[in-house]
């Protein structure tokens, strides 16, 4: 856990995209959280910590925090007389920033947290790898990945998606290049993969094949897949699912198929932390959610925000200092990944 | 020309292309992945389709010309063509193919032969289409405009 930008305003819904894709189109990474209505504010001091607020004064309170603080003010700039009232005088802020928020402040948003945290310590992300055997499938997967802001490893095979994982590829039924140096599993330990996307139609080992040799595993099948092909084949589609594979995509895969991997990667990911409990946490937005009646997209946006911020929620009921342990900790990488000579 | 007529001329030039069905859906889903930090994405893909089929396309001519054509090697080609086609959104390149796979099935020479002949004549065109609209494009960059968002303009 890096930086946090709280995002605190009335009407939560003017703040989605702006952590994650914001204008003209610049991928941001922020994790940021908007609340509605917003939190108690023994609340905000007891459970949350933040090196950054974003907050529209406008609803009032926002003097309360005492942190680095961004102020978002609309109408702009606050030149207030009246001393109750939050200013540039009576708060420990940084900026204040007018609202709407134009790009130019976004930037400076940026500046400040490449700047004062540094950008190599970003939220955790999740790692996706990708295998396809053809190139245009595997630079387009990347990219949909990518625009999701997940980490992307792509390869060309079965085989090499194995060995990736640090799972040796002993079995003589699949072809195997022998030019193919066979990498140690202790190379890979420090590996994290949340979710692996495979083609289904491969030269050797299908994704298929691939996907049995991950389930079997007792190191990997934790892992979710989800089976891309540009067949609709539904027995081949059933064979997938009963296989453990998550979800099977119709190739071209889209965006709209991108934004259903989260959910996979999240129930994956808290069990590893075990924090299923708060997975049931109630939402402030879920009401907002039902009233959201824009494109498909938009909603899996939303969805795709939400998870974010369930996330953060969990994250962030831990003490600072407890998640400062976490970083610096080795148990980070999941432990699944050592040990992994006794697999197949 | 100003840039204004310009980016007039690539909207309509990219409707016509949609219209004419010679982009599907796939190619805006291409658009949209393009962004700042990936400038060149749409170029980039295309470029990598266009290798692609003509490798696969020569590779076809070769196989149908054998005196005993191996239908399983044909249709393994014909299959990552389709496959291609339809990652980039050239959907009459696809709608070629599938016809193509159909005479595969049913190991028909004379069909094979003349679904070659009409995928690379759908191939030429999607590439002539697609050259002249990055072209525009280009024009539109250096006089100083931006491409226009199909998103935006309601397409």
């Amino acid at each position: 856990m890096g930086e946090h930008a709280w995002g605190m305003r009335d009407e939560a819904k003017a703040w989605h995209g702006m952590g994650s894709k914001s204008q003209k189109g610049i991928k941001r990474n922020w994790p940021l959280v908007a609340t509605s209505p917003p939190p108690a504010q023994d609340m905000i001091w007891d459970d949350i910590w933040s090196d950054l607020a974003l907050w529209d004064v406008d609803f009032g309170g926002s003097y309360y925090f005492n942190t680095k603080l961004l102020l978002l003010s609309s109408p702009p700039p606050l030149a207030s007389t009246d001393p109750t009232q939050p200013s540039k005088e009576n708060i420990n802020c940084l900026k204040l920033i007018p609202s709407p928020c134009s790009a130019i402040w976004l930037l400076l948003l940026d500046l400040h947290f490449a700047g004062a945290m540094g950008m190599a310590a970003t939220e955790s992300q999740f790692h996706v790898l990708a295998v396809d055997d053809s190139l245009i499938d595997r630079k387009l997967i990347e990219r949909l990945l990518k625009t999701s802001s997940y980490q992307v490893t792509t390869v060309d095979s079965g085989s090499k998606a194995l060995e990736f994982l640090g799972l040796r590829e002993d079995d003589e039924h699949h072809h195997i290049n022998p030019d193919t140096p066979c990498v140690s599993p202790n190379n890979h330990q420090e590996v994290e993969v949340n979710l692996i996307i495979t083609d289904y139609c491969m030269p050797g080992m299908t994704g298929y094949d691939l996907l049995k040799k991950i389930k079997e595993s007792s190191s990997l099948k934790n892992i979710p897949v989800v089976i891309m092909s540009s067949e609709n084949v539904p027995s081949r589609i059933s064979r997938c699912l009963e296989e453990g594979a998550e979800e099977f995509f119709l190739k071209p895969v889209r965006l709209a198929d991108v934004n259903k991997l989260k959910p996979h990667m999240m129930k994956t990911k808290s069990r590893d932390e075990k924090l299923e409990k708060q997975e049931n946490q109630i939402n402030p937005e879920d009401k907002l959610d039902n009233q959201d009646s824009r494109s498909e997209l938009h909603k899996q946006q939303h969805q795709d925000h939400q998870q974010q911020q369930q996330q953060q929620h969990q994250a962030n009921s831990n003490k600072r200092k407890t998640m400062e342990e976490n970083l610096n900790s080795p148990d980070r990488t999941r432990p699944r990944y050592s040990g992994l000579t006794t697999v197949v | 020309m100003d840039v204004g007529q310009m980016r007039r001329q690539w909207v309509e030039y990219t409707k016509s292309l949609f219209m004419e069905g010679f982009l599907d859906s796939q190619f805006e889903q291409l658009q949209q992945l393009q962004d700042e930090s990936n400038p060149d994405f749409v170029v980039e893909v295309v470029s990598l389709f266009f290798e692609d089929s003509e490798r696969l396309l020569n590779d076809l001519t070769r196989a149908l010309d054998q005196p005993s054509v191996d239908f399983k090697l044909v249709d393994s080609y014909v299959h990552q063509l389709k496959g291609s086609s339809s990652s980039i959104g050239a959907s009459r390149v696809k709608n070629a193919c599938i016809a193509f796979r159909n005479f595969c099935e049913e190991q028909n020479v004379e069909g094979c032969r003349r679904c070659l002949q009409q995928v690379k004549q759908e191939n030429l065109l999607v590439k002539n289409k697609l050259e002249t609209l990055f072209r525009m494009e280009q024009q539109i960059v250096a006089a100083g405009g931006s491409i226009p968002n199909m998103e935006q303009i309601g397409f």
